[in-house]
């Protein structure tokens, strides 16, 4: 937890270096510093991740009625987050034809 | 689906895994009765709008439990196989994600949050529509004001020059729903089809769009029959001491029909009425009214390769106005089709069997049809605008105890002349 946090804290501070740096004309080292950490990072960090329901993208946050009438569910609730995971999920997409 | 739901029993009761199924189709009541028949006992969801842009289905995803998809190639006979469930995402213990997820889309984020009466056309109102009919509405008593509202708005946002073809799916949708609804319109389901068939020119490989139109279309378009296992399902269910789920929208002929090739079987239907001696509907006793939904293979680029056909969905009106009823213990309806030259009509006599057991009812008779361009002995087919006619036979009262009469009521039907129609 805590390699993890400092992890974190460290991309976000070169980022906020990075953007300080832009800010004030100095982008070239700064991108510089950022991507020679990027060079770092494990394979699975991924910095814009895209939401859909192909392999590696992650669940769209959109909420659907059920079809037994008992309400709706929303499809984030269904992830987890840093603190506590959700569960496992099949997601299956069909039609009765 | 129902080998993923046996395939993971154990693992649901375990609660070492959650499955949720979502459904892709138009009327829900439909998946309900498949999910009581099969015995699913996990939630589904309803998108019949494709608010979660597929494109096909059937897709399975394993989604880990900070919402990341680990794969969609699964097969439910490999739970415990190398590369199964098991493997791939039930045994592995995932990171949580190192980042900040980025904002959702506007339909994503705000479709349950629009108040107020936005202007049609705008993204609010355009959510507020879809909100409408997705989640329903919380007034209740007359919702006519809201289905017209939500359809205008969505015919407005798909109007626009630079609108989507998912845009003109949604709009075919709402306007199919509110056909199944008490607030029906007769142009609706004709529309439906339209916007439906505009919007799979604009993306033909997508094939949730196109199986919406094959619904209602001709046989020579079926990629299987749709639901020939309603019937099936009633009587299991039924078998079991349970009350199978009630189809609120009947299924049409299409929908039950399997695929089926050119060649006609029906050679000795007779005419019933071939010199017009029944008299004619006057007063306008009984609406008739058309639907033409298109061979998916004709829209878009690469029409008049496919075999050109078409299905015509007829609805038959007994007059409210007239307080007009059939009078089912006289006999059922008839229709005749008279095919234009150059097309032909599968089959040109239908009996509409009165729908209940009563002696009188005024219920909307539907009945759809197959029409099938043929090439004539040269091997050409026929092509320019063509119109089918037909009569209606009746029998029908006006009133409790007032005028009854076997009345002929004739119609005409544009056939589609174009790949768009």
């Amino acid at each position: 937890m805590g390699l993890r946090f400092f992890y974190s804290y460290s991309i976000a501070m070169i980022r906020a270096f990075s953007l300080v740096c832009l800010t004030l004309g100095l982008g070239l080292p700064a991108q510089a510093a950022f991507q020679d950490s990027a060079a770092t990072l494990p394979v699975e960090v991924q910095e814009a991740p895209t939401r859909g329901f192909s392999q590696g993208q992650f669940l769209p946050d959109v909420e659907l009625p059920r079809i037994d009438g008992k309400g709706t569910i929303r499809l984030r609730d269904l992830m987890g987050d840093f603190e506590k995971p959700g569960k496992k999920l099949l997601l299956i997409h069909f039609a009765s034809w | 689906m129902p080998v993923w739901h046996a395939a993971t029993k154990e693992l649901r009761e375990s609660g070492e895994l959650t499955v949720i199924g979502i459904v892709q189709e138009q009327h829900p009541e439909r998946a309900k009765l498949f999910a009581q028949w099969q015995g699913f006992d996990w939630p589904i969801l309803w998108d019949a709008f494709n608010l979660l842009d597929l494109s096909a289905v059937p897709i399975v995803c394993a989604v880990d439990e900070y919402g990341q998809v680990r794969s969609t190639r699964l097969r439910p006979n490999q739970i415990d196989e190398p590369g199964g469930l098991r493997a791939v995402l039930l045994d592995p213990a995932f990171e949580p994600p190192k980042f900040v997820a980025p904002p959702e889309s506007l339909l994503h984020q705000g479709l349950a949050k629009v108040v107020g009466d936005p202007a049609p056309g705008t993204p609010l109102a355009t959510l507020q529509s879809l909100a409408f009919f997705v989640y329903g509405s919380r007034a209740e008593g007359d919702l006519s004001a809201s289905f017209e509202r939500g359809v205008n708005s969505l015919r407005a946002w798909a109007a626009r020059p630079e609108a989507l073809p998912a845009d003109l799916f949604r709009l075919g949708v709402a306007l199919r729903l509110r056909y199944d609804s008490p607030y029906a319109q007769e142009s609706d389901f004709q529309e439906s089809l339209d916007a439906w068939s505009q919007a799979l020119a604009g993306n033909p490989s997508q094939y949730i769009w196109r199986r919406r139109i094959q619904q209602w279309g001709p046989r020579l378009d079926k990629p299987y029959p749709f639901y020939n296992w309603v019937d099936q399902a009633v009587q299991e269910v039924t078998a079991r001491g349970e009350v199978p789920v009630a189809l609120r929208v009947p299924l049409t002929g299409s929908e039950r029909a399997a695929r089926k090739g050119s060649k006609s079987a029906d050679a000795a239907a007779v005419e019933p009425d071939p010199e017009a001696e029944i008299p004619r509907d006057e007063s306008g006793w009984l609406a008739v009214s058309a639907a033409v939904a298109p061979h998916s293979g004709d829209i878009g680029k690469g029409a008049g390769k496919a075999a050109a056909a078409a299905r015509v969905h007829l609805s038959l009106t007994p007059s409210a106005e007239a307080s007009v009823h059939w009078t089912n213990d006289a006999g059922a309806s008839v229709v005749w089709l008279d095919a234009p030259a150059g097309w032909r009509v599968e089959p040109a006599l239908h009996e509409l069997v009165p729908a209940g057991a009563s002696a009188t009812s005024s219920e909307v008779r539907r009945l759809d049809f197959g029409v099938v361009r043929v090439p004539d002995a040269g091997g050409e087919a026929a092509s320019g605008p063509a119109v089918l006619r037909g009569y209606v036979l009746a029998y029908l009262c006006s009133g409790e105890d007032g005028e009854c009469s076997y009345l002929r009521r004739e119609f005409e039907v544009e056939l589609p002349t174009s790949p768009n129609k």
